[in-house]
């Protein structure tokens, strides 16, 4: 691992400093609202891995997110099993299950493996609803004993502390580690051959990289992050339905990982909180004074438009705008900026063949060229 | 199943088919006019269904006419995105340039709902639910419809492609790009045409897959993308390959509705749904290029 430069160093510990004192004067609502951020936070980075890094586009995260929260579900509630057993039997099942997809995408280019997952979708929308002994069908299930605890250490109650606030500091916790462990999957030997499969799998192949193997890992990780995801969505929000893992799931999850940056891990984390929070933020205020002309939140309001359809619209803007306008997402124009600032004026990267600056303190050479991504 | 039966269900799944092989046949110009999967198809086809409705039931112009205006409007519609966004993006990633066309997919859904409500809406077309009797089946007039007004359409769409100079430009850039522009082809404009002719093929699939008793509703965007696996299973540059591919999944469709109740019950009633993924699923495990594609086979 490459040293850590004293500016970085102080960087994660004001990180580190702001986890531990957040809980301790938010209110626990907002606690909650970040808690579900960080749990989108654990399965975009698992997409920007596979989407971002691999350059395979997958809209089927929900699906491995759900499959990882019934079996949470199913495991704890039904059968009483602890968090040790049900959360590593959940990322092995979804990492099973990528696996599988992995060795199917191998057969197939990018647009094709968009429409398999967004068959995979469907497939997820068949099981989640017909599956009724386990899921509960359209009603869903209950995850209540779904809790986040080692032993009789519990996660959700830590000291004298409130669920929330002891749930924020676990999540977030974790999605440090995984993103953590995403980085040194990322600037290693295996994210680099993810880069040169993205950038072009005849040239991954001349140098050496197992193309078919590189898929199906990659896949697999980001499968199994996407079920852990749903465990501990599963664990957050106590009981499942079918429709937390439809087709606008899949919607968030592409403008979390477009919206902080595609190719980079600190992006996919700063999507999660700007989606999730932005969203549930339009939730609260569409009666305030600012949204109210505009939102209708019963049938018989003055708004013109609903939350849900607001909040869609919304998003879909933003990855249309971030794509076309500035594709390294939130992130890219930060170091844009900063790098104006600094007078170092570079020529803005392209999207291929770019290394992620925020993960990566010692930038190898490109592996590809633009031209070489293009066909 | 019965002998009528089985001549209602062939009927409504040619029907069907042909609707998604318009829809695929739009998916599959744009494709290979530009190299893009063009999730915005769905788009085009939410807006046929709603705008032939704005026209025909509550402007009170005939169906014909609404129907024409509806394709019009999302031609134009479908040139104006190529020409904003789109053309700046065909030749970066393809990640970015599918996910913008999902993103208009999304703002097209939330707008439709804005403007028409989340309440199905009565189509207003002539045939309603209204059935003729063809050798005792009683067989919907809106399929039979369906089923000539697709065949015009897939005809016309051939004709233009094999028989007109257009159509000579856009088969040109497909196979080779620069050497079309070494003959004076321009392919901005060929790309246009296509966008142009994808949207207009959406519209009327919307305003055909919103007859009878479907009514017009927002599940239409989410009917369309069956046509995906049809065009992926004709292989994804064949114009051909798409009308193949949309009978056969309209047909399974159709067929598993009525069989699978009565055979396999515990499948459940979604089932349905998701034949197309697992026809796919099959043959592309089988012949990764799809029935008729063209594409060189790759090893990885």
């Amino acid at each position: 691992m490459a040293a850590i430069g004293p500016k970085r160093l102080i960087g994660y510990g004001a990180l580190a400093l702001l986890w531990l004192l957040v809980p301790l004067y938010l209110q626990d609502a907002t606690l909650n609202t970040l808690s579900y951020c960080a749990v989108f936070a654990i399965g975009s980075i698992g997409l920007t891995l596979l989407t971002g890094y691999a350059g395979q586009v997958s809209l089927a995260q929900p699906f491995f997110m759900g499959v990882g929260a019934y079996t949470a579900a199913w495991l704890s509630t039904e059968h009483g099993l602890p968090f040790l057993v049900f959360a590593p039997a959940a990322i092995v099942l979804g990492g099973l299950l990528g696996a599988a997809a992995g060795a199917v995408a191998t057969r197939l280019q990018g647009s094709e493996l968009a429409v398999i997952t967004l068959g995979l979708l469907v497939f997820g929308d068949y099981l989640f609803n017909e599956v009724v002994g386990i899921t509960g069908g359209e009603n869903g299930t209950s995850a209540a004993d779904a809790d986040l605890a080692i032993g009789p250490l519990n996660f959700e109650e830590i000291g004298g502390f409130t669920r929330d606030q002891s749930l924020f500091w676990a999540l977030w916790a974790l999605v440090a580690l995984i993103a953590w462990l995403a980085s040194n999957v990322a600037r290693r030997r295996p994210g680099r051959a993810m880069i040169a499969v993205r950038d072009g799998a005849r040239a991954a192949e001349a140098i050496g990289v197992d193309v078919r193997m590189a898929k199906i890992k990659v896949f697999t990780l980001a499968s199994a992050m996407g079920a852990f995801c749903g465990v501990l969505y599963a664990g957050l929000q106590q009981y499942v339905t079918p429709v937390d893992f439809d087709i606008f799931a899949a919607i968030l999850f592409a403008a979390m990982i477009i919206i902080g940056g595609v190719d980079r891990i600190a992006g996919a984390i700063l999507g999660a909180i700007i989606v999730w929070g932005g969203q549930q933020w339009v939730s609260e205020q569409a009666d305030s004074s600012l949204l109210s002309g505009i939102m209708k939140t019963t049938d018989g309001d003055s708004g013109v438009i609903t939350v849900g359809a607001f909040n869609t619209l919304v998003f879909g803007l933003l990855i249309v705008l971030v794509l076309t306008f500035e594709p390294q997402g939130l992130l890219g124009l930060w170091s844009r900026l900063k790098a104006r600032v600094a007078g170092r004026r570079r020529p803005a990267p392209a999207l291929a063949g770019q290394q992620p600056e925020v993960v990566d303190t010692t930038p190898a050479e490109p592996v590809g060229t633009e031209e070489g991504s293009i066909r | 199943m019965s002998a009528n039966e089985f001549l209602q269900t062939f009927v409504s799944g040619v029907s069907l088919g042909g609707t998604y092989a318009i829809v695929a046949l739009g998916f599959v110009i744009v494709f290979s006019a530009t190299g893009i999967l063009n999730f915005a198809q769905g788009a085009f086809v939410i807006f046929g269904a709603y705008l032939t409705y704005q026209l025909g039931s509550a402007w009170g112009l005939p169906f014909a006419l609404a129907v024409l205006g509806s394709m019009l409007i999302c031609g134009l519609l479908a040139v104006s995105l190529e020409m904003a966004i789109m053309r700046n993006l065909t030749m970066k990633q393809e990640f970015a340039a599918v996910m913008v066309t999902a993103g208009v997919l999304f703002c097209s859904e939330a707008i439709s709902v804005t403007i028409w409500g989340i309440q199905p809406l009565n189509l207003g077309d002539p045939w309603g639910l209204r059935t003729v009797d063809v050798f005792g089946a009683a067989v919907s007039l809106s399929d039979i419809w369906t089923l000539i007004v697709s065949a015009v359409l897939l005809g016309a769409t051939f004709a233009f492609l094999n028989f007109t100079r257009g159509g000579l430009a856009m088969r040109a850039c497909v196979v080779d790009r620069e050497a079309a522009v070494a003959q004076g082809i321009n392919p901005r404009r060929v790309s246009a045409v296509a966008w142009a002719v994808a949207g207009a093929a959406g519209g009327v699939a919307g305003a055909m897959l919103a007859t009878g008793t479907a009514g017009v509703n927002q599940s239409l965007a989410l009917a369309s993308f069956a046509a995906l696996p049809a065009m992926i299973l004709g292989g994804l540059d064949s114009p051909a390959g798409a009308i193949v591919g949309g009978l056969i999944i309209g047909l399974i469709q159709q067929f598993t509705a009525l069989l699978q109740p009565e055979y396999l019950e515990f499948l459940g009633s979604r089932f349905a749904a998701l034949t197309p993924y697992i026809v796919l699923t099959i043959i592309l495990l089988v012949r990764p290029r799809g029935l008729f594609g063209t594409r060189q086979v790759q090893r990885f």
